[in-house]
């Protein structure tokens, strides 16, 4: 059976998974049970926190506020608590949150004493934080993941959009290279996908004005795509829940020939790995 | 930019300098923060120009200015400034002094579709108390 390849060793880490609040609400749209059955294959063990809740979607911005540290905070904690080497996410904007909170803790005294004396319990700021696709590049390698391509993708053009939230600040998130990051691109290449170089790749999406200032947020995401578009794209693939969705709500205004199809990163992953029929033996299924 | 006449009290510098930790004085007006600002078009002051502002101490200005709601956090200003003023944190803390005066929000949020998650949350937290 070597359409299976999966009897590779494991990378022997133990991850504690948080899925967030958006992507657990999500599951129509694949994305939490694709990255669980591609971490799989690929050996990655990945076990979801026995508890969690919201990290409250944006980091706060404001020096003076420590409430909104505290969930993340716990979910830090538990990360340490259950043994495992380190706290994943697929969701940007947890990343982004989890990775500057625990980072407040190392850095800020005043923060850490607040925080602590509220949970009444300890916490020192060594958990590491980890994003999906930083898996696959620090754990994972490239080498790796091209010996399971089953199905190279081959004829498709891939613009990888990064968006702000695990580019910036970089001091901090410290994944990519803010002003010309490759990761993504570098992994579709992998796949034998062709990628598109474009403007606006790090420009914001518009974000949350969505819910209420939707031509803030339909402007900003359709100059992406219609960037995306000139370039030659013929697939846009993000790996944050809400880019995916202001990608897509804002084409709802384009012309058919400059609308554009939007794909969690996960989607072309798991094409050329072989495509949901053959990875449906596996288990790693979201509960 | 209109001139007004009066400038921020002690107390509104004081309690700005708490929120945002950061010498407004130090911004040398370079413009880069504006420069690579993906919302431009829906602002009223360009964010070097609410630096400028807050600089001068003309708070009411900036309290008065739609900026404030257009900008998304996306930290490419706080990323690229050379001074390491952080604009989208300045920001955050004139949105901030708002909404705990007020204690109510500046935005009306759609309810007519579904959003993600993220987005209520944010918009929630961002832009109302
Ligand atoms: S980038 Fe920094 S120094 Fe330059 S104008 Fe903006 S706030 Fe001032
Ligand atoms: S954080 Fe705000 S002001 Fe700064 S670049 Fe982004 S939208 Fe513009």
């Amino acid at each position: 059976m070597d359409v299976f390849k999966i009897l590779i060793t494991g990378v022997g880490i133990m991850l504690g998974y948080y899925p967030g609040c958006t992507v657990r609400a999500h599951q129509n749209d694949k994305f939490e049970q694709e990255s669980l059955k591609i971490l799989e294959l690929l050996g990655v063990s990945v076990e979801e926190l026995s508890e969690w809740e919201c990290c409250g979607a944006i980091y706060p911005l404001t020096s003076d506020e420590y409430m909104p540290l505290l969930s993340s905070v716990r979910a830090l904690k538990k990360t340490e608590e259950e043994n495992k080497d380190g706290l994943l996410t697929l969701c940007s904007a947890c990343y982004h949150v989890l990775k500057r909170v625990n980072n407040r803790m190392n850095q800020d005294e005043e923060a850490k004493k607040r925080v602590e004396n509220y949970l009444e319990e300890e916490y020192e700021g060594t958990t590491k934080v980890y994003h999906l696709i930083e898996v696959l590049r620090d754990h994972v390698g490239y080498d790796q993941l091209k010996e399971q391509v089953i199905k190279p993708l081959e004829g498709e053009k891939i613009a990888s959009y990064y968006g702000c939230l695990f580019l910036r600040p970089e001091s901090e998130l410290g994944l990519l290279d803010a002003e010309n990051p490759t990761l993504m691109d570098e992994i579709l290449e992998s796949l034998g996908a062709e990628t598109v170089n474009y403007p606006y790749r790090t420009d914001c999406c518009g974000a949350y004005h969505v819910s209420q200032q939707e031509d803030v947020s339909n402007n900003a995401s359709q100059k992406i795509i219609l960037a995306a578009k000139k370039a030659g794209a013929t697939e846009l693939v993000t790996a944050c829940p809400l880019c995916k969705h202001n990608l897509e709500y804002c084409q709802k205004d384009l012309q058919e020939d400059e609308k554009i199809t939007i794909n969690y990163i996960t989607n072309p992953i798991i094409r050329a790995l072989g495509g949901n029929e053959q990875l449906k033996d596996l288990t790693n299924l979201a509960n | 930019m209109r001139f007004p006449t009066k400038t921020a009290s002690n107390n509104e510098r004081e309690e700005f300098n708490d929120i945002v930790q950061k010498n407004v004085k130090d911004c040398y007006q370079c413009l880069k923060c504006s420069s690579g600002c993906p919302l431009t078009a829906h602002m009223d002051y360009y964010p070097h120009q609410v630096m400028l502002l807050a600089k001068m101490g003309l708070f009411d200005q900036i309290f008065e200015s739609k900026t404030l709601w257009v900008c998304a956090s996306c930290l490419a200003c706080s990323s690229r400034c050379p001074r390491d003023l952080e604009p989208a944190k300045i920001m955050e803390g004139f949105r901030t002094m708002i909404l705990r005066d007020r204690d109510q929000g500046n935005v009306e949020i759609l309810d007519t579709r579904k959003v993600p998650r993220q987005a209520l949350i944010a918009s929630m937290r961002k832009f109302r108390r």
